[in-house]
């Protein structure tokens, strides 16, 4: 049994299919991307294989009934502003610790919310996005604003194309 | 064919299956003890990882008591009671030696596995994220119904990090 470096855990997590290269934000403000319009969270180059997507509450969300849904914004080509899952069930009051996982089956599946904190069965599916040389945003639009809370987003991914790659964009 | 080393057929393995902890030997009688049914800490987390196999595996034979068991998570910091992440399993009766109690991960209210024999029939192909972003938890196991009397065993964990500069190691 190995005593690897955090760096080299880190680097075995990247190599491996059921989690692929980790991307994640800084702990942000609820009130700066949970809001009633769509906010970029992630910038996509080429195309990606989503392994796994999801946020957690860092601190308790606000009582406000914010459903989220994932989109994605296509800057090359220009692709309108189109939804990659259905609205969630409402975040109001999510506990710390609970995490909203994207579920990847199809366009109009919501996202999971977790049963118990810091516990989230695997997605059932996951999902390519993107194009070959093209560009876009993975964006989250809450249609009810929170007001207090604070939340980090995770994604997992795989590239599919030469150059693909995921960076956050808070 | 390539003719590695022992250590690079370990790195390999770390990069595949994800990276192996597991603990002592520890006595059927402390695992496989209903009454009172207190937890058995397996592993401790370090922020947030994802579970790619968790097991039990018998290295003495286990007597005739038809115990249970599961497992949960808690996390210590911040603190969130215990939550089931599997059902209870099968009777763990007379399992011989090599034999596994096999986590499956597709929910938290899935049955591990019992393998009769060491080979194990169906591999364990979901995952489960636990733990928080700079949080620390435990993974424990809990029997119940019936205590064993006799045998012994260890537990297994194969894991990913998720969140930056999670960890597990065996809590004993």
């Amino acid at each position: 049994m190995s005593n690897y470096s955090p760096s080299t855990i880190a680097r075995i997590g990247d190599l491996n299919p059921k989690r692929g290269i980790v991307c994640r934000t800084a702990t942000v403000n609820n009130t700066a991307v949970f809001v009633a319009t769509a906010v970029n969270i992630f910038k996509i180059t080429g195309k990606i294989r989503i392994v796994s997507l999801d946020y957690e509450a860092i601190s308790e969300f606000g009582a406000q009934a914010s459903v989220p849904r994932w989109q994605f914004v296509s800057t090359t080509p220009a692709v309108a502003l189109t939804n990659i899952s259905a609205a969630s069930a409402s975040n109001s009051a999510m506990a710390l610790g609970s995490r909203v996982v994207f579920q990847g089956t199809a366009l109009n599946t919501a996202p999971a919310i977790d049963a118990a904190p810091g516990i989230s069965p695997k997605p059932a599916n996951a999902m390519d996005i993107g194009s070959e040389g093209g560009a876009l945003h993975l964006a989250i639009d809450a249609d009810v604003a929170q007001t207090s809370g604070t939340s980090v987003f995770t994604l997992c991914y795989l590239p599919l194309t030469d150059g693909a790659a995921a960076e956050a964009l808070m | 064919m390539t003719n590695y080393s022992a250590s690079t057929i370990d790195r390999i393995g770390d990069i595949t299956r994800g990276i192996h902890v597991k603990t002592s030997i520890l006595p059927a009688t402390t695992v496989f003890d209903h009454d009172p049914g207190t937890k058995v800490d397996n592993f401790t987390v370090y922020g947030r990882i994802r579970i790619i196999g968790l097991n039990f595996e018998v290295t003495t034979a286990l007597s005739n008591n038809a115990a249970l068991l599961k497992w949960q998570f808690e996390s210590t910091t911040p603190v969130i009671a215990a939550s089931d992440i599997s059902a209870v399993s099968l009777t763990v009766a007379q399992m011989v030696v090599g034999g596994r109690i096999m986590w499956r991960g597709t929910a938290v209210d899935t049955a591990p596995d019992i393998s009769a024999t060491q080979a194990s029939i169906a591999v364990v192909q979901d995952w489960m994220d636990v733990g928080l972003t700079a949080g620390v938890g435990i993974v424990s196991s809990i029997c119940t119904t019936a205590t064993c009397t006799s045998g012994a065993g260890f537990f297994n964990l194969y894991y990913l990090p998720i969140s930056d500069g999670a960890y597990a190691v065996a809590a004993q």
